[in-house]
């Protein structure tokens, strides 16, 4: 049995270890296949900056600097493969030459912060709510709850997070309009503070609009397994309903949730750029757009890295998860 | 557990809420408040849509994200005076002369500037900053064509071309990043590599020193040594906000001093809210927004095609769809504005003549068929591409579709092109017509030789890199190009190329000029007054035209004095 369980083990990262690989190799090719490149958005941009045309002596010194992407791409594979071992993320193109990494590690802890505790919020906000409307479905919490999160679920996003800034950001004048934290404050007392502050529209925005989807899959998942037998069988024991709410039906129920669940750990990197853009948040979702409009690969990579990586330890995480919070699934894993 | 989730959850917003009666400050950018009695000290400007800024002050990137510093820190050695032709004026150069045919400069720099670590600048400063792009030729992003430039004494550069240069002499004041060289400390900047330095706490001439450092904002404070000297504010703020939605909701709310937006309605929805405080103004380029045709397709290769379709069109009326505060441009090519003593007498913006447009058709022998013109069995549907993320140019392409429409009975079509396959298309030909930006406040050379220069003609499917993109192809303009690029210091002699070169605009229409292209400036007057009015100033106060946001910003006055 030792022996099954090691093979099952090495089987899952080597599963692993080849997604990794092709997720690096998209990572790279991707980007190249777009149309258009960094010196021309760079020529571009100074243009417009400027409203004049850039002269030919000019565009000839940004090519030469940032190179013509479609030279010897297998030698760049490999330049690339090397530097993703020894974690050198390269220049950015776009804020030439500020390192990829100073970049991402500016933006990274306030996504994590705001998406990671609002997905966490959402998911235990819809996932409790969805337990006590599936446990009675029909009844007077559900008759107001679903509705409620099939409406929720079909607002558009970037709607609500407008209409919050508009009424409570520019017409109250409750939040602030824009941005992570007050910038006077930055390194002073009240720091901390204004970092909430700042968050409360971004985040509550989110999670009104996420745990509608997370309530509505729990309630059904309730509902199928309400009726099943063993459920009526801890009824029947004369065990306490809470207890047979919580400890029968919701364990099992729970099981496609968590998968999601995870799911949606593994996206909350990229899962920001609306609500980055609208309220000005310093994250790094924001800086994807960003480096995806102006080609700039280095930066995209970056990102598009930590993102495919995280992702797949989310998947890799639940996966073991699921192993241990079901016994079922250990069975069939020989 | 519910009951709990549920506590848990309000329990958190109800702490946040807490905090927010708590912490102080309203938003980012906040400057301290004019209290009664108290002056202001600070100004927060927006320069750009940058959502964030990256503390990479390494003005030799051509990148256009780095911290902008916009003349604040690093400085030309000359600027142009936008309202007279563009013409070359002294910043940190006092002085120049030409000689040995126009290919050499001999540069006097001032005597009075000083780094803001207190080391004077002198000559040597400035020719090390001007050799950086002749020993890194891929850090020349200002396409700087001189040769040689050396210090002969503390305070005299000379700068050396291979063929006359007055002309190219002007890439030393044009506008933003990486353009015009600014002069940087030799003794900080020579041991760096400059293809990997991000010049973190920057010392340079201009009037402010970096304080305070964060993506969102970051603060320059005003010393007393600049060489231009007192400045009325201490702090001058650079506030990141992001695009133009949350821009207009902080200028609302009068959180920053200053952006440079274009705002469609600007009348109803900024400057009503306020109206002693909130000033929207536009200030000519010198540019104008025009109407490009494809030369080298057919039916624009016909003229008369090209005059019917610009004559068909009402310039005032397409305003109107999306009023920024531009006007009708001169149908020559130059704008009034800048150029006053160069414009052509027989030269005005092109009004509707829908008569002339439909003589002009029969006269090259075009029917209208079906929406589309034909002639000898062919017929072309035409189309117009605008970039789709330009809220103005759409709605003047779709006001230009129903004009065709029901005065020429024409059905063109409207494309929208997102903004970074525009270029591209355009450069390689791509199109019938689009609109697009024609003339600068450069010089005359400048202005003709971006639409009308055959030797930079490129065939279709070919990359015209951004000039030519007409694909003009008709060499007498060539010689009148060459006297404007030779006679720069010669006012009588551009006259004359000039009008000649409005005169084949105007009967050719290789373009056509639609509306002008604008600075667009919000300000607000609350805390700080004595901003520029056009016709009573010499300077633009815009954040992208070199040192003009500098002399703005030592002319204003606290508000209420």
């Amino acid at each position: 049995m030792k022996r099954g369980r090691w093979r099952f083990l090495t089987k899952r990262v080597a599963f692993y270890l080849a997604t990794s690989w092709s997720a690096i190799t998209l990572n790279f090719l991707i980007p190249r296949l777009m149309p258009g490149d960094p010196s021309s958005v760079i020529v571009r941009q100074l243009q417009r900056q400027s409203g004049e045309s850039v002269s030919p002596e000019a565009v000839a010194a940004i090519q030469k600097l940032f190179g013509d992407p479609r030279a010897g791409l297998l030698q760049q594979y490999w330049d690339y493969l090397v530097s993703i071992a020894r974690l050198d993320f390269g220049l950015s193109v776009s804020r030439f030459p500020t390192p990829v990494g100073e970049l991402l590690a500016d933006g990274l802890p306030w996504t994590l912060m705001l998406v990671g505790a609002t997905t966490v919020v959402a998911f235990v906000l819809g996932t409790g709510l969805g337990i006590a409307a599936g446990w009675k479905p029909g009844g007077r919490l559900d008759g107001f709850l679903s509705p409620l999160s099939t409406f929720l679920t079909a607002v558009p996003y970037f709607w609500v997070a407008l209409i919050a800034l508009y009424v409570f950001g520019l017409v109250l004048g409750w939040f602030p309009l824009g941005g992570g934290y007050d910038p006077d404050l930055y390194g002073r007392p009240g720091f901390l503070g204004s970092v909430l502050q700042y968050m409360v529209m971004p985040a509550t925005t989110i999670v009104f609009s996420a745990f509608g989807g997370w309530l509505l899959g729990m309630r059904n998942m309730m509902i199928t397994t309400v009726s099943e037998d063993y459920v009526l069988l801890g009824k029947a024991k004369g065990l306490s309903s809470g207890r047979v709410m919580f400890r029968y039906a919701a364990r099992n129920a729970l099981l496609p949730s968590v998968t999601g669940f995870a799911m949606a750990i593994g996206g909350v990197l990229g899962g920001a750029l609306l609500t980055e853009i609208v309220f000005s948040y310093p994250g790094i979702g924001y800086l994807l757009y960003d480096a995806v409009s102006k080609r700039d690969y280095p930066l995209m990579q970056g990102v598009f890295l930590l993102t495919t990586l995280t992702v797949l330890l989310a998947n890799f995480v639940a996966d073991s998860v699921y192993v241990m919070i079901d016994p079922r699934t250990r069975e069939a894993g020989r | 557990m519910k009951k709990v989730r549920f506590s848990a959850t309000a329990g958190a917003l109800g702490l946040a809420l807490l905090l927010t009666a708590c912490s102080p400050g309203t938003s980012g950018g906040a400057q301290e408040s004019n209290a009664a009695g108290g002056t202001p000290d600070s100004i927060s400007l927006r320069i750009n849509n940058a959502t964030t800024y990256s503390r990479n002050f390494n003005i030799y990137s051509p990148s256009t994200d780095i911290a902008p510093q916009i003349s604040l820190i690093y400085e030309p050695l000359v600027r142009r005076n936008v309202f007279k032709g563009g013409r070359l004026e002294p910043w940190l150069a006092e002085s120049w002369e030409w000689s040995d045919g126009d290919k050499t400069v001999t540069l006097k720099l001032r005597t009075d500037v000083k780094f803001s670590d207190g080391t004077p600048m002198t000559s040597k400063d400035v020719a090390f900053t001007l050799n950086i792009s002749l020993e890194h030729p891929e850090l020349n992003t200002g396409g700087q064509t001189y040769v040689s430039a050396e210090a002969t004494d503390d305070h005299t550069v000379v700068v050396k071309w291979k063929k006359p240069a007055q002309l190219d002499f002007y890439r030393f004041a044009l506008g933003v990043t990486g353009f015009a060289p600014r002069i940087v400390p030799e003794h900080i900047w020579k041991d760096k590599d400059l293809k990997t330095w991000t010049n973190p706490d920057p010392i340079g001439t201009g009037v402010g020193k970096l304080t305070q450092f964060t993506p969102q904002q970051f603060t320059l404070e005003t010393r007393a040594d600049y060489w231009g000297g007192r400045f009325p504010m201490k702090t001058i703020k650079i506030v990141a906000t992001g695009g133009d939605d949350q821009t207009k909701a902080r200028l609302l709310k009068g959180d920053i001093d200053f952006a440079t937006i274009s705002w469609p309605n600007a009348e109803q929805e900024y400057m009503t809210r306020n109206p002693k405080v909130n000033v929207y103004k536009t200030f000519h380029t010198g540019g104008e927004e025009s109407l490009l045709f494809n030369l080298a397709k057919e039916p624009f290769s016909d003229v008369n095609v090209r005059k019917a379709l610009a004559m068909s069109m009402e310039r005032s009326s397409l305003l109107k769809l999306a009023p920024t505060g531009q006007e009708p441009a001169n149908a020559c090519g130059l704008e009034p504005q800048v150029y006053a003593e160069f414009i052509a007498p027989e030269c005005k913006p092109q009004p509707l003549d829908v008569e002339g447009a439909k003589k002009a058709l029969a006269d090259g022998g075009w029917t209208v068929e079906g929406g589309r013109l034909a002639k000898d069995g062919k017929s072309y549907p035409l189309s117009i591409k605008v970039v789709q993320e330009y809220a103005n140019w759409m709605a003047y392409g779709k006001g230009m579709q129903d004009q065709w429409k029901s005065n020429l009975g024409l059905d063109v079509k409207v494309m929208a092109i997102p903004e970074e396959n525009y270029d591209p298309q355009l450069n390689e030909g791509d199109y019938d017509m689009a609109l697009y930006w024609t003339g600068n406040s450069n010089g005359l050379y400048s202005v003709f030789a971006d639409q009308l220069d055959s030797d930079k003609y490129k065939p279709i499917g070919k990359d015209a890199q951004y000039q030519n993109q007409s694909r003009w192809k008709d060499a007498s303009t060539t010689p009148l190009l060459d006297k404007l690029r030779d006679t720069v210091g010669d006012p009588a002699a551009q006259k004359e190329a000039g009008y000649q070169l409005q005169k084949v605009v105007l009967d050719q229409v290789p373009f056509s000029p639609m509306f002008t292209a604008d600075w667009f400036v919000e300000m607000n007057q609350s805390r700080w007054v004595g901003w520029p009015e056009t016709g009573k100033t010499d300077h633009v106060p815009h954040s992208g035209i070199g040192p003009d946001i500098v002399m703005t910003l030592k002319g204003l006055k606290p508000a209420g004095k």
